[in-house]
């Protein structure tokens, strides 16, 4: 059942290695750099626990100074389908905002380089909350703690901007059961001079956020994937995201497009992401022979 | 965090297996990496000394442009929201800083960069293609020529959120 003793030696190995690749990219920073890892990006607390915990690192080699704070806001689409993230400073009674409810500890604090720090975060849910799902955001904001050095020359002008970093992370509580789902509606398509434009309006079933992937391939008369792309998707209401796949190399002709999303979900806590069926859409689009 | 809690599992197990030297068992131990973003402030965008009545401009490509650097999980979508001041102070009084000029590329390099263009507060997305992405900012001042003597000071915020989360 169990892989045998040097397979799993190398498997732990392995996965140490992993880890071990992640390093070089957090640890080394200049030494005026402001930095903060934040992790895990999402949190999701329930009626049951309403307790969470982030972690905050310091990689650089100066103390930082952070902040946190809530905010309401989710991930929605522009008109033009780019993907973005809304943030709502004081949103009204009929948005599901957490915001209000959620509270970290510490809110201030000063992080030595090299030190770590848990924050604990606590909803306190006000009496008689509907049962639902309720979005919030974690803004942890990070800034030189040490006095910059005195300018050289005290008689000129000098300039001088100070960066700032802030990292956002989602933090959804649920208020009972939840359950999620996904509706690809009707897609559309068309040619552009360079490209071959998609765009896929999600609409959200059920009472919680949908988490998970869409793949999209481009298949032409054959059958043949021609190209594809993988987005990871956050559906919280509806969205319209536009995917684009260059013209450059292919044949006039029509091709098929195949949109599928699933809830398959590495990169996310899998005891707190919420599983629906697999969700599946075609249309087609034609490259004219000539110009179009 | 996923990946650290798993870690903190695997080297518990080997902690574990240690302890107990008289019996013999085995068990697999496994750890998912996952790459939460990390935003750096590398390099503030320093003007230096200008002259009254001078405009200066840094380059995005110059050695005292503002720098950023990220990672992230491969393939991941982040969007950026850049707060840009407008005005530079030095107690009372005030410069204008009114030119941006944005752009980001994979690795951390000026050449092949793209332009970003950014509205403050306005969040303009990329990808984590491979893994990392660097900003690096350029800008322009305007001192008057009356410009009061001192050391005039602003901040720049980047702000990252994955968008499929």
């Amino acid at each position: 059942m169990f892989p045998a003793p040097s397979t799993r030696a190398a498997h732990v190995l392995l996965r140490l290695r992993q880890i071990g690749a992640l390093l070089p990219l957090v640890l080394p920073a200049p030494a005026f750099a402001q930095a903060i890892l934040v992790a895990p990006q999402s949190v999701v607390m329930s009626s049951r626990d309403r307790t969470g915990t982030v972690e905050l690192y310091n990689p650089s080699s100066r103390a930082a100074e952070i902040t946190i704070r809530a905010v309401y806001g989710h991930p929605t689409t522009t008109p033009d389908g780019d993907l973005t993230l809304a943030i709502v400073e004081q949103p009204d009674s009929t948005e599901p905002s957490a915001a209000g409810f959620v509270d970290a500890f510490p809110r201030r604090l000063v992080l030595q380089p090299n030190q770590r720090q848990t924050v604990r975060l606590l909803a306190r849910p006000p009496a008689g909350l509907a049962e639902g799902e309720y979005w919030a955001r974690l803004v942890i904001a990070a800034r030189d703690a040490e006095a910059p050095a005195p300018p050289t020359d005290s008689t000129g002008v000098t300039i001088g901007l100070t960066l700032e970093v802030r990292t956002i992370i989602a933090v959804n509580y649920r208020n009972g059961a939840q359950r999620t789902g996904v509706q690809l509606g009707e897609l559309s398509a068309s040619a552009t001079s360079d490209s071959l434009v998609l765009r896929a309006p999600m609409q959200r079933t059920g009472t919680a956020a949908w988490i998970g992937l869409t793949s999209v391939k481009l298949l032409d008369a054959s059958g043949a994937v021609v190209a594809s792309q993988t987005m990871q998707t956050a559906v919280y209401q509806s969205i319209s995201p536009r995917f684009t796949f260059a013209r450059r190399g292919l044949a006039p002709g029509q091709y098929r497009i195949a949109v599928d999303m699933t809830t398959d979900r590495p990169d996310v806590t899998q005891s707190t992401l919420l599983r629906a069926p697999p969700q599946h859409a075609e249309t087609t689009v034609t490259i004219p022979s000539s110009g179009g | 965090m996923t990946s650290s809690r798993h870690l903190v599992a695997a080297l518990a197990l080997f902690g574990a297996a240690g302890a107990v030297q008289g019996q013999s068992a085995t068990i697999a131990a496994t750890a998912t990496v996952v790459t939460p973003i990390t935003v750096t402030g590398s390099a503030p965008l320093a003007f230096g000394n200008v002259f009254q009545g001078v405009n200066k401009t840094i380059a995005f490509s110059d050695a005292t442009s503002g720098r950023f650097s990220l990672t992230g999980y491969l393939n991941s979508q982040v969007a950026m929201t850049f707060t840009l001041p407008t005005t530079l102070t030095s107690g009372a009084n005030t410069m204008p800083i009114n030119t941006y000029d944005v752009r980001v590329n994979g690795t951390n390099s000026t050449t092949g960069t793209t332009a970003l263009t950014v509205t403050s507060g306005t969040p303009v997305n990329s990808n984590f293609v491979a893994g990392t992405l660097f900003v690096f900012v350029g800008g322009r001042v305007q001192p008057a020529a009356a410009q009061a003597q001192g050391t005039y000071t602003a901040t720049i915020v980047l702000a990252a959120a994955y968008t499929g989360l």
